[in-house]
C-alpha cells in the first residue's frame, strides 16, 4: 500500500508520577516529562517493520495539539517515520474531534491504513478508532496482538477478554494496537540528526474545517484517595467479622 | 579514562606557560578566567550571570538522545551486576553502543557523529551513569579523551581518515599518557618516539592502566621526541601496527567492567601524518584533551549522585525501625539533605563549566579543575552515605550501593587526583593574581622561576594588592539574586576579598617556598573551590522562575545551606592560616614514615 497514518499523542510519560495541579484545573504538566503515548509507539513500530517488509511505501505520523507536540513528532521522525503532521490546536480534543480530524487527513493523503494506539495512557478513552472507522465507513480492528497483511485484506489477532480472537478485515482499514503487538525499537542517534532534515507540516485545525465536537467540560481533577492502613486478620472468622463490622457483607 | 594526571610537573610548568600572561591582560570577556579572578578578589559577574541555557531546540534534541540512552541501558540493571562480578562488557553490548550511536557523540555530524556540545555530551554521560559506571567509562574514555585529542589537534586530513571510523565505534579510542614511573608527574614520560629512515617515527615503551586499552583500535600516545630528555609529543597510533601489545586486563577495586591493560609499543612504526599537533607540544594537548573532558566524569559523578538520591531515598522510606520509617529520622534527614545540595552543587559548577567551554572561554583549566574536584569528591561522599543509610543491606552485593561505592573510588584518583588539582587551582589562581599588576608581572613571575631573585620585590607588590583590594566596592552581585538570598550572596563577596586578602598573606609569608606549603595550598583551593560552586549554585537559582511551588522553594533552600556552610568552611580555613599545627602534623608523619609502623601500645 501507498500510505500509512499513524497517530502519535503527547501525554505524561508513564514513569512520572501524576499530580494534580493546585487549583485542581487538570494533571500537571510544567515541568514534566512528556512522552509519545506507549500504545501509539507499538502503532508506529508496526507500521515501520510493514515499510521495511515492503508492505507499506510511506509512513506518515500525526499529533494534534500544540507546537510541544513536534517534539514527539520528532520522536517519531527519528524512529523511521518519513513525514510528519501536526495538527495545530490550542484547544484540548476530544476523541469525536480528534476523530474527524482524522478523517479529514486520511482524504489529503489517500491513507490506506490507520494505525492507532488502542487508548491513550492519560484519559483513557479507547473511542477515537473505532469513531474514526464509523465516520469513514470503513472497516475496524481494534485491541490487536499480530497483524499480518496479505494484499488487500488484514488478518488481525485482538486480545478480548475470554482469549484471543483473530478476524479478516478488507483494507482500507482502521487497527488499533495493544500492548503485546511488539516492542517498539529505541532511537538511534545518528538517526535523531537525520529526523531534522525531514519535513513536518504544520496545518492550522482551522484549515481542515472540522465541527468541533460538544465538548465535555471537566469541573475538577482529584488525586485518588489515600488508601487506608490494613489489617493482618488471623483466620477466615475474624476476617468475616471485620468485613461484617465494615458493613462490606 | 586513562589514570593518567596532571602532575606536580604541571604546577612547576606554570610559569612556562606563557599564554596565561596574556589573558591575565583580559582583552575580551573569553580571555577571562572567573575562577582566577577570585584569587584577585573579583567575581567577574559577566561570567556567572546569567545562569547558562540551551535553546529549546538543543533541550529537544538532547531530550531524544537522552531517551535512547534509557531505554538502553534501564532494563540491564541485572546484566551490570553480573558483568562487575565477572570484570567484562560483553562484545555484544558494546555492539550496542556503536548501533546506538554512543561512540559518535562530540563528533561533527559530517564525520558521522551528532556534534553534541560539551553541556550536552556531560548531560548524556550524567545519563549513562545513572545505571552503571562503567558503561560510562568505556563511552567517556572514548570522547572525553581517547579522540578529543585528534578533534583539537588532528589535521582535517586526519580528522578525514579517522572520525567517521570513530564516530560509529568500528574505532574505540583509548588516551595513553600513564607510565609505571609516571602518574601525576607526567613530565617523567620514558616513552620515546625516534625519527626513523622512512621519514616517520619508531616508538618504544609502556603505557599503564589505559581505560579501553583492551578493546580499543585508536591509541593517543604521548612520547617524548628524538631523545630522552625531548619534549614530549602527541601521536595516532592504530592497533593493528605491528610492535603494539595489549596486556592482560586488570583486576580492579571498581569500574570492573570498563577495560584497563597496558599497551605497549616495541619498534612501533607511526607514519609521520600520524604526529598530532606539532612536535614537542604534547604537554600542552596531553593537559588540554584533559581539561576539556572534565566535564565527561563530573557530568557521571553529577548521574551517580542522582542515583545514590533516589535508592537511598526509597530505601529511608520503606525501612521500618523502632516502629517508624527511618525516613522520620533527623540523622537519616541530614543525610539526604546534604546529598542533594552536594549534586544540585555539582551539577550547577558542571554546567557552569561546560559553558564556558562552549562559549569559546580559552582558560577554563582552573575552573574544570573545581568542577572535578567537587563533584568526584561528592560523589563519593553520597556513594558513602546511601550505603549508610542501607546500612547491613548496603554492605550486601545483592544490592546496589557497594558496587556505586567501589565504582565511585576512582573519581578523585584519575584524571589528576584531588591533591594535585587542589595545588594546580591554587598556585594557578596564585600566579594570575601575581601578574594583575602588570608592573609587577616579571617579579612574581621569578617567584615562580627563580624564587630568591623575585621575593625582593614582594613587600612593595603585597602593599599594592591591598590597595587595589580595597578600592573594589562591594554589593557587586547582590542585585542579581532573589532577595531572600541577598545575605547569603554578601557571603560570597565578603569571602572573595578574603581570599584575596589570603593569597597575599601567602605570598608574604612563605614566598620562596609557597610551592612546598601545601597546607595552606590546600586552604586557599577549598576557599575558591566553595566560592565558585557556591556562586553557580546562587547563579542557578537566580534564574529560575520564582513561584510558590515546593521544588521552586526547595531550590532557594538549598543556595541558603550550601551557602551558610561554605561560609563556615571557609571561615574554618582562613582561621587556619593563621593558626595551625602543620608543622607538627608534618613532624609526626615524618617520624611515622621513619619507623614505618604504629610505634604505640596501650598494654
Amino acid at each position: 500500500m501507498e500510505r500509512v497514518l499513524v497517530g502519535l499523542k503527547r501525554v505524561v510519560d508513564y514513569n512520572v508520577r501524576v499530580r494534580i495541579r493546585s487549583d485542581g484545573s487538570g494533571v500537571e504538566t510544567d515541568g514534566v516529562k512528556m512522552s509519545i503515548n506507549p500504545f501509539d509507539e507499538i502503532a508506529l513500530e508496526e507500521a515501520l517493520r510493514m515499510k521495511e517488509r515492503g508492505e507499506a511505501n510511506e509512513v506518515v505520523v500525526v499529533s494534534i495539539g500544540g507546537s510541544e507536540c513536534q517534539q514527539q513528532l520528532r520522536t517519531g521522525l527519528a524512529m523511521g517515520a518519513d513525514r510528519a503532521i501536526l495538527v495545530e490546536t490550542a484547544e484540548s480534543v476530544n476523541p469525536l474531534t480528534g476523530a474527524r480530524i482524522f478523517l479529514e487527513l486520511i482524504k489529503r493523503e489517500a491513507a490506506e491504513l490507520v494505525l492507532l494506539g488502542k487508548q491513550a495512557i492519560d484519559d483513557d478513552n479507547n473511542q477515537t478508532g473505532q469513531m474514526l472507522a464509523a465516520l469513514w465507513g470503513r472497516p475496524q480492528a481494534t485491541f490487536a496482538s499480530r497483524i499480518e497483511l496479505n494484499g488487500s485484506t488484514a488478518k488481525v489477532t485482538r486480545e478480548v477478554d475470554v482469549g484471543l480472537e483473530t478476524i479478516e478485515v478488507d483494507l482500507p482499514a482502521v487497527i488499533t494496537t495493544d500492548l503485546r503487538l511488539n516492542e517498539p525499537r529505541y532511537v538511534k542517534l545518528p538517526d535523531i540528526m537525520k529526523a531534522k532534515k525531514k519535513p513536518l507540516d504544520q496545518i492550522p485545525v482551522a484549515d481542515l474545517a472540522v465541527e468541533s465536537a460538544a465538548s465535555i467540560t471537566a469541573v475538577t481533577f482529584e488525586p485518588p484517595e489515600q488508601r487506608q492502613k490494613g489489617i493482618i486478620v488471623k483466620d477466615v472468622a475474624e476476617l468475616v467479622a471485620a468485613l461484617k463490622d465494615k458493613g462490606l457483607v | 579514562m586513562g589514570v593518567a594526571t596532571e602532575g606536580i610537573s604541571m604546577t612547576a610548568n606554570l610559569a612556562e606557560d606563557k599564554q596565561n600572561e596574556t589573558s591575565a591582560e583580559a582583552e575580551r570577556d573569553l580571555d577571562l578566567s572567573p575562577a582566577k579572578g577570585l584569587f584577585c578578589g573579583e567575581i567577574i559577574q559577566s561570567c556567572f550571570w546569567p545562569f547558562p541555557e540551551i535553546t529549546n531546540e538543543q533541550k529537544e534534541m538532547l531530550g531524544m538522545v537522552l531517551d535512547s540512552v534509557d531505554r538502553f541501558l534501564e532494563d540491564k540493571q541485572e546484566n551490570f551486576r553480573q558483568w562487575d562480578e565477572a570484570g567484562e562488557q560483553p562484545e555484544e553490548f558494546i555492539q550496542g553502543l556503536r548501533d546506538l550511536g554512543l561512540f559518535g557523540l562530540i563528533i561533527p555530524e559530517e564525520h558521522g557523529g551528532i556534534g553534541l556540545s560539551n553541556t550536552g555530551y556531560s548531560r548524556v554521560l550524567q545519563q549513562s551513569s545513572r545505571y552503571d559506571s562503567s558503561v560510562s567509562l568505556t563511552i567517556g574514555a572514548h570522547s572525553s579523551i581517547g579522540m578529543k585529542g585528534l578533534l583539537l589537534f588532528g589535521t582535517d586530513a586526519q580528522k578525514e581518515r579517522y572520525l567517521p571510523r570513530l564516530a560509529s565505534g568500528e574505532m574505540i579510542a583509548a588516551y595513553c599518557l600513564t607510565e609505571s614511573g609516571s602518574g601525576s608527574d607526567a613530565a617523567s614520560i620514558r616513552t620515546r618516539a625516534t625519527r626513523n629512515s622512512n621519514g616517520g617515527w619508531t616508538l618504544n615503551g609502556e603505557k599503564i592502566w589505559i581505560t579501553n586499552g583492551g578493546i580499543a583500535d585508536f591509541y593517543t600516545v604521548f612520547a617524548r621526541t628524538d631523545s630522552d630528555a625531548g619534549k614530549l609529543s602527541a601521536f595516532i597510533v592504530e592497533r593493528d601496527s605491528p610492535g603494539v601489545n595489549i596486556g592482560l586486563k586488570e583486576d580492579k577495586l571498581g569500574i570492573r567492567s570498563s577495560s584497563t591493560t597496558t599497551v605497549s609499543f616495541a619498534d612501533v612504526e607511526i607514519p609521520a601524518e600520524n604526529l598530532l599537533g606539532e612536535e614537542g607540544k604534547g604537554f600542552k594537548i596531553a593537559m588540554a584533551i584533559l581539561n576539556s573532558g572534565r566535564t565527561g566524569l563530573s557530568g557521571g559523578a553529577v548521574g551517580g549522585m542522582k542515583t545514590c538520591i533516589a535508592l537511598a531515598s526509597k530505601q529511608a522510606v520503606e525501612r521500618k525501625q523502632f516502629g517508624s520509617s527511618i525516613a522520620e529520622f533527623g540523622l537519616i534527614k541530614k543525610k539526604i539533605a546534604e546529598m542533594t545540595v552536594d549534586c544540585f552543587a555539582a551539577e550547577s559548577a558542571v554546567r557552569m563549566v561546560s559553558h564556558y567551554i562552549d562559549s569559546g572561554y580559552t582558560d577554563y583549566s582552573v575552573e574544570a579543575a573545581i568542577s572535578k574536584v567537587f563533584a568526584s569528591e561528592a560523589m563519593f561522599r553520597a556513594a558513602n552515605e546511601s550505603l549508610q543509610i542501607a546500612a547491613g543491606n548496603g554492605f550486601m552485593k545483592e544490592f546496589p550501593y557497594e558496587r556505586i561505592m567501589r565504582d565511585s573510588r576512582i573519581l578523585t584518583i584519575f584524571e589528576g587526583t584531588s591533591e594535585i588539582l587542589r595545588l594546580f587551582i591554587a598556585l594557578s589562581g596564585m600566579k594570575y593574581a601575581g601578574v594583575l599588576l602588570q608592573e609587577l608581572k616579571s617579579a612574581t613571575d621569578d617567584i615562580f622561576n627563580n624564587p630568591i631573585k623575585g621575593f625582593g620585590l614582594l613587600s612593595d607588590y603585597a602593599g599594592r594588592r591591598i590597595t587595589h583590594l580595597t578600592s573594589l566596592g562591594q554589593d557587586r552581585i547582590i542585585a542579581a539574586v532573589p532577595e531572600i538570598l541577598r545575605d547569603d550572596a554578601l557571603v560570597f563577596e565578603k569571602y572573595t576579598l578574603e581570599l584575596a586578602r589570603m593569597t597575599d598573606v601567602l605570598l608574604r609569608r612563605h614566598g620562596k617556598s609557597i610551592i612546598e606549603k601545601q597546607f595552606a595550598l590546600q586552604r586557599a583551593a577549598d576557599v575558591v573551590i566553595d566560592l565558585f560552586v557556591g556562586l553557580s549554585v546562587l547563579s542557578r537559582v537566580s534564574a529560575m522562575t520564582p513561584d510558590d511551588s515546593e521544588q521552586y522553594q526547595q531550590a532557594l533552600s538549598i543556595a541558603h545551606i550550601f551557602s551558610q556552610r561554605a561560609k563556615r568552611r571557609m571561615n574554618r580555613n582562613l582561621r587556619a592560616m593563621l593558626r595551625n599545627e602543620d608543622e607538627a602534623a608534618k613532624s609526626l608523619a615524618e617520624y611515622i614514615f621513619d619507623k614505618q609502623s604504629y610505634p604505640w601500645d596501650v598494654l
